[in-house]
This record gives structure tokens, sequence and C-alpha cells, in this order.
């Protein structure tokens, strides 16, 4: 992350403003392992029925699980449909099961 | 979604663009999936269908619609069945015509004046199969009140298919009852005072005195200053037993029909512009009766055509006695009936009776022997006229 963007996310927690709507960041929510909800995304950079990557404001969210589809796809959020498996975003530290997953996934 | 949606399937490379693209001009895809590498399933509003189909062909896709739903759908199937669309739209448009056109027109209470109401109506092109919309009912409720004095009050209403007139005639007074002048009241017919109400002038009878007709019931005076009388409309109402008799008379025996002949068959087709039969019509003698009954059979549901089957039966006229207290019955049924019309169907009655004597000659009745019912009907009247 650049330096300017730490910052600036900084300024926000300070003054207590929603990070996604100064920033633009993405917002995830997450229904069980069933559904998924992505506001701020900003296209979508490979899709799959097991793996789904968005381009967001943090960076690639890739999405891996099995049978997956988009319920709906707007110009700012989407909602994602069936079974989640792994969820995690470029440059995130990838330690544990998922990240290993996702450092596969990359390397594929 | 109202306007309907087309699901859609694409085939061809680099698909996300397909996804990316539709973000960023705004059409929203719902329900994407992606069976195969190269294809991807999703649908869309109707109305966004053209950003779709311009996106595939920029960049070269194979665009496949799988399905469309809702309105353009309807549309869809009107433009291919064009004759049944407007057939629907020709019934629909009919049916809404006839639901607002008056096919009955109801008059209640117009009595005398019931001719002159349908006139008036006629006069404005008031008739069945006209149009319900170009009935001012509040233009036409003024109109008859305009024309028809007779009538104390008049409503007219539009209920469905029905316009109703609801007429109340007006009770016009007397002319005796108008005038100033001094005067007296007398009875108008025999009877016994029940209640006297006097609103001007002197009462000359009081409750239980019998009175003839003629009778000075309300003198036109009354007492002033000094003992000296002055003369006055007398005004007021004499409510008495009254009596009103009438007569029937029914005769003892009935005449009925028995079959005495071979009944004949006979089918006759029927539609609405005439009927048509291959059996010829039966001739009897002119001094036997015929029966005849019809049933009608309906061939089809939708064709305008019955067939109607005759049964005749020569039958010979016989004289049946009756019982004599349904005679007696019947006879004082009539009598009361006559006696109500003759005293007005608002009156009160107070009581009636009923005397039977036995016609034996027919020179009276010019019937067959009989029963005779007179009837005595003893009702409360006004009788100060």
């Amino acid at each position: 992350m650049r330096k300017g963007k730490r910052r600036t996310i900084r300024h926000a927690q300070q003054l207590g403003l929603p990070e996604d709507v100064v920033l633009g960041l993405p917002r995830l929510v997450l229904h069980g392992n069933s559904s998924m909800t992505l506001e701020n995304h900003h296209g979508a950079l490979e899709y799959g029925s097991t793996r789904i990557r968005m381009r967001t404001g943090l960076g690639t969210l890739t999405i891996l699980g099995s049978d997956l589809s988009l319920a709906r796809m707007g110009r700012h959020d989407m909602m994602l449909r069936g079974e989640i498996q792994t969820i995690c975003f470029d440059g995130a530290p990838e330690t544990g099961a998922a990240g290993s997953r996702c450092r596969a996934d990359k390397e594929r | 979604m109202y306007g309907g949606t087309v699901r859609f399937a694409v085939e061809g490379l680099s698909l996300e663009r397909l996804l990316n693209q539709c973000v960023d001009t705004g059409v929203i895809l719902s329900d994407v999936r992606r069976p195969r590498v190269r294809v991807i399933t999703a649908a869309v509003a109707s109305s966004q269908f053209k950003h779709i189909k311009a996106l595939a062909k920029k960049y070269d896709w194979k665009l496949t619609v799988r399905k469309v739903t809702g309105l353009p759908r309807l549309r869809d199937f009107a433009w291919r069945r064009a004759a049944l669309a407007a057939g629907v739209i020709v019934f629909l448009a009919v049916a809404w015509y006839m639901c607002n056109c008056v096919w009955s027109i109801q008059i209640h209470g117009a009595g005398p004046y019931l001719g002159e109401v349908r006139r008036a109506l006629l006069e404005n092109e008031i008739t069945p199969g006209r149009f319900s919309m170009n009935i001012d009912v509040e233009e036409l409720r003024a109109l008859l009140s305009r024309r028809l004095s007779g009538l104390a009050w008049v409503s007219v209403s539009l209920d469905g298919v029905r316009l109703k007139v609801y007429c109340v005639q007006g009770a016009p007074r007397a002319e005796s009852d108008l005038s100033d002048q001094p005067r007296d009241i007398y009875a108008s017919r025999d009877g016994v005072i029940e209640s006297m109400r006097v609103a001007a002038g002197a009462a000359r009878v009081k409750q239980g005195d019998a009175v003839r007709k003629g009778q000075l019931l309300i003198k036109g005076e009354e007492r002033g200053w000094g003992g000296s009388t002055n003369p006055v409309a007398a005004r007021g109402e004499a409510i008495a037993r009254v009596w009103y008799t009438a007569e029937a008379i029914v005769p003892m025996a009935e005449i009925a029909s028995v079959p005495d002949g071979e009944p004949i068959s006979r089918k006759v087709f029927v539609t609405p512009w005439g009927e048509w039969s291959p059996d010829p019509a039966p001739d009897f003698d002119g001094a036997q009766a015929v029966d005849a009954q019809a049933r009608a059979v309906l061939i089809g549901a939708v064709l305008p055509l019955w067939v109607r089957l005759e049964e005749y039966a020569p039958v010979a006229l016989e004289s049946r006695p009756r019982a004599e207290e349904d005679v007696k019955q019947e006879a004082a049924l009539a009598a009361l009936r006559l006696a109500r019309e003759a005293a007005g169907l608002d009156k009160p009655i107070i009581d009636k009776w009923v005397e039977y004597s036995i016609i034996d000659n027919s020179s009276e009745s010019g019937m067959n022997p009989g029963i005779k019912a007179h009837l005595t009907l003893e009702v409360l009247e006004n009788i100060a006229k």
C-alpha cells in the first residue's frame, strides 16, 4: 500500500469516518460460506465456477470455491453464490491453509 | 422484473471483458454462470439487452438468446399470432363496450305516469343498447322532475347495465283544503268514529259515534270573544271503521284434459333466425285439445342450434268435481283481493268475515254450479272530506 493511502486511512480512522466510503475500499459481507456481497469493486479479472478474481481498491481479491456464480453484477456491487472456500487479497500475509491455497493459486 | 428479462449465452474469448464492460456501461447482470470456459450465461433486463448485443458485435462473441420472459415475450407471442391477438383485443373491446351499455331500463313507482316516463326516455334516445357513459343521470332526473309535475320525487341511477328510475307520485291536496272560504266537513261514507283530530272548526261527532255518509263531522265555525261565532274553513280528520264488501264465485268443477289417443313425437331444429322440422305438423281433430311438451337439447356450446323434441297427445276435456273446502278457500281469497283493491292496499285491516252460498243454477254466474264468497272487510279510513 502506498504511503499516502496509508496516511489517509490513518486520518479516516482518527476522524471515525468509514474507510470504505472515504477511500473506496472494498466492503465484503459474507453470509456463511454460501454467498458473499462485494461492494466497491473495480471489475472482474477472472470469472469461473471455481475461481473468481476481482479488482478492488486494495488489489486483487481472489475467491476460491465450487459452483460459484454471480447472482448479480452491478457497477459497484456484486453478489456471489456458491460454496466459498477461500478469500484472499494479493499482498495479504500468506500464512496458514488459506494463504497456502492463495499462494498456490497465484503460482498457477 | 416487470419489463421482462432476457436470458442469454455469450460464447467467445476473454469473457471477463463482458462483465467489465457491463459494469462500465451500467448494465446490471444477474444469475451469471460460466458452464464452460468459453461460455457465460446471464440474465439482463430486456431494456438493456441492446448493450449486450452491441458488446457481442464489438468483440465478435457469439450471442444466443436462451429465454425471454415478461412483457417482451408476450409482445413476441402476439406478433407471431397476430390474428389471435387481434381477436383478443376485439373481444376485450366488445366486452368492455357491452358492459358499458344500458341493456335494461327499470321504472318503479311511476303508476299512471309510466307511459310518460317511457316517452321522455325515448325522446332522449335512452333505449336498451345506449352507451351508458353518454347518459347524464342527473340531467335526466332533472328533466323527468321538470316534465312530470305529478311526480313528487324522481331518482335515476345506473346500476351496471341497468338504468333504474324510481318515482314517487305526488298526492295533490284537495282544492277544498287549499281554500280559506268557510266550509264544513262531512262524512264521505258510513262508519264508526275511532278518533277525531280537528285543526279548525268544531267537532260535531265523537269517538264511538256511528255516522252516515253525508253527515256533518266538523262544523266550520269557531267561538270568539263574547260568545260570538266566527265562520272558518273546517280542517281535520275523522278516522272511522268502515266496511268494504266484495263477492267472488268459483265453480265447483274444474276442466281437466285426459289423453285419449296415440301420442306423436316431432323434432324441430331451432336457430335464432327460425326453425325447421323434418316431421310434418300434427293435424288433430278440432274437437280435441292438443297437449304439447317441448324439450330443448343443446348441440355444442358454440353453435346457436337447438333441437326441440315435441310430444303431442290428443286429449279429451272432462269436468272433475273439486273439494268444497278448496273451492271456498279460493273464493274467499279472490273476494279478499277484490275488497282490498276497493279499499286501497294501504289501509289497515281491522277485521274481515266471509259468508258462503252455493250457486246451483248457471244463470247467475254464467258458469257451472259453484260457491259464492261474500266478504266484508273492516278497515280504518279517514272519512272527513
